[in-house]
């Protein structure tokens, strides 16, 4: 399945006016374990889709919130006149789509 | 050892459930107390004095200092007037003033000053001590001297110095969210750990609850081995989940750094006690050798006037970048021919429906949707003279011609006439940096006053 309809939510901010940070959180256990295990969500898959270089890219995974944490560089400081999304709130569109074979939810998602 | 609580909300303004509340003020708590401001309002705030509107803000201070009165207890609060400069920080002083005047109140309170003076800043440039906050440019004796203010953002310490002179009331001027919760139960002796990792979860308020939208305040109970999240309102429940995504929002990773150490959160247990509350424990504060302070300054860039235009032709749709180019060209041109300077405007053309959100991310740049809307954007030295450049953009860039042009009337669709819009004034951070300091006191003075 996409992660789209793996995950709970996909979201993105800013952290602090350098850095964009991507959350995916799981609402189902055996779902976020087999994302886990399945070693596709990688600094490299992130810095292709973004079109960044890999090294300037950090994904965590925090078992207690079921969660992934990506951090990249904005591609510039927030604010400023040439701001084309000021909290970084619409920046996760290109995860939606990350395939997951063999990885399935067991109930429908709900909206949040 | 006794435990704390502490009573907080999601920002000082933002409204809260007054029922909440009261189920929040029954508990008991040591401390009630909510964020004031953000840097997410990027840097005009910080660039133009201009705060928080007034009517919700009083709404909200007069229902928390009532409580404290009430309670016996402290109010605190920080990042005043959103950016926690001087000019914000008396700004909320006189809401405060006002609230407790109306509600016949009275209180000792604490003044804490966040706004930074440029020579201090300039000296410790010199002995090397500011350093970049994540990918950006070491910073300039320029940047500072430019800068139309300059805040550092404060930590527990000053908080904790306040309450110990007796400050009924704390108003910070820029400061670490959890700053402004966790004096009070360091105070009582609580673990650091404990103290910081449930002040980060509480300082967003209903954020750490399943239904944001409800306005649930949140109540922290703090021991010497856990601390418990709960949300005051009946009906609404914390989750593991809520709790543990506070944590890491917008946060780069799971040590979360503070004046003069980090929490670390890698081993932490979260459990669901009941269904509405978490309990947490081993959260660690890990000290480091040196005590730096976050600055943030905003710079003034210019003046804005932008135009909205529709563009529905698909012939230009679909050669719409090579358009573009030939667009700046001749907006080029004109500038020239009216005595414009290259270096006195700025002229972007924002194609939404294509690429306007994510700029250079947009993984997808070439889709073709069937109608744009091109935001023409021109900041300026002037009001004039952006007024002007975005004025005359509409119709060069609606007559301009391009291969296999149909619609030879013209291929901009206004919906609002005249077409340009004064926009706010455009400022940008000019300071995003750490700097290293021997006290705190160098940077953060506390200033008592009754009222």
């Amino acid at each position: 399945m996409r992660l789209r309809d793996l995950a709970k939510a996909i979201r993105s901010a800013n952290s602090g006016a350098s850095l964009l940070t991507l959350d995916v959180i799981f609402d189902e256990e055996e779902v976020y374990k087999g994302v886990v295990k399945s070693g596709i969500l990688t600094p490299e898959l992130v810095a292709r889709l973004y079109r960044v270089k890999p090294d300037q890219v950090q994904v965590y995974n925090y078992p207690p919130a079921q969660a992934y944490k990506i951090t990249l560089p904005r591609p510039n400081r927030s604010g400023g006149p040439d701001e084309t999304d000021f909290d970084g709130k619409q920046q996760h569109a290109p995860l939606l789509g990350i395939e997951f074979p063999g990885v399935n939810r067991k109930s429908p998602r709900t909206s949040c | 050892m006794e435990e704390a609580r502490l009573l907080s909300i999601n920002v000082v303004g933002n409204g809260f459930s007054y029922q909440g509340w009261q189920a929040g003020v029954a508990r008991k708590p040591h401390l009630v107390a909510g964020d004031n401001g953000s840097s997410d309002s990027g840097p005009y705030s910080l660039g133009t004095g201009e705060g928080r509107g007034s009517a919700q803000l009083k709404r909200d201070l007069g229902i928390m200092l009532q409580s404290a009165s009430d309670l016996g207890v402290p109010f605190s609060t920080g990042s005043c007037g959103r950016a926690g400069g001087e000019v914000h920080l008396q700004n909320t002083l006189k809401v405060v003033e006002e609230v407790c005047k109306e509600k016949k109140l009275h209180f000792r309170v604490a003044l804490i000053h966040a706004e930074q003076d440029k020579a201090y800043l300039l000296k410790k440039l010199a002995e090397g001590k500011i350093t970049p906050l994540g990918p950006v440019a070491p910073l300039t004796a320029q940047d500072i001297e430019t800068s139309v203010r300059i805040v550092g953002m404060m930590g527990v310490e000053p908080y904790i110095e306040a309450l110990d002179q007796g400050a009924q009331v704390v108003l910070g001027g820029r400061a670490m969210d959890p700053a402004i919760f966790a004096g009070v139960p360091l105070r009582m002796g609580l673990p650091v750990g404990l103290c910081w990792h449930a002040s980060k979860v509480i300082d967003k308020g209903h954020l750490a609850t399943e239904n944001p939208f409800e306005g649930s305040p949140i109540l922290a109970t703090i021991t010497p081995d856990y601390f418990i999240i709960e949300p005051t309102k009946a009906g609404i429940r914390s989750r593991i989940q809520d709790v543990a995504g506070q944590t890491m929002y917008e946060q780069s990773s799971f040590k979360i750094v503070a004046p003069g150490g980090a929490i670390d959160t890698t081993d932490c247990v979260y459990e669901q006690i009941d269904e509405r509350r978490v309990r947490v424990s081993g959260s660690k504060w890990i000290p480091s050798s040196k005590y730096t302070i976050k600055l943030e300054g905003s710079r003034f860039v210019g003046y804005r006037a932008v135009s909205l235009v529709g563009v529905r032709d698909p012939v230009l749709i679909e050669q719409i970048d090579s358009y573009l180019v030939e667009y700046h060209k001749a907006m080029a041109r004109v500038a020239h021919s009216l005595g414009i300077a290259p270096d006195e405007y700025q002229l972007r053309l924002r194609v939404y429906g294509k690429n306007a959100v994510m700029g250079a991310l947009e993984p997808n740049p070439d889709f073709v949707p069937q109608e744009v809307g091109i935001c023409i954007d021109a900041v300026a030295k002037t009001q004039a003279i952006a007024n002007t450049i975005c004025g005359r953009a509409d119709p060069v860039g609606s007559h301009l011609s391009y291969p296999g042009r149909l619609c030879t009337a013209g291929q901009f669709a206004y919906a609002f006439q005249p077409s340009v819009m004064q926009a706010a004034p455009v400022y940008e951070w000019s300071v995003w940096h750490v700097v290293e300091t021997d006290s705190w006191k160098d940077m953060f003075q506390i200033e008592m006053v009754e009222i």
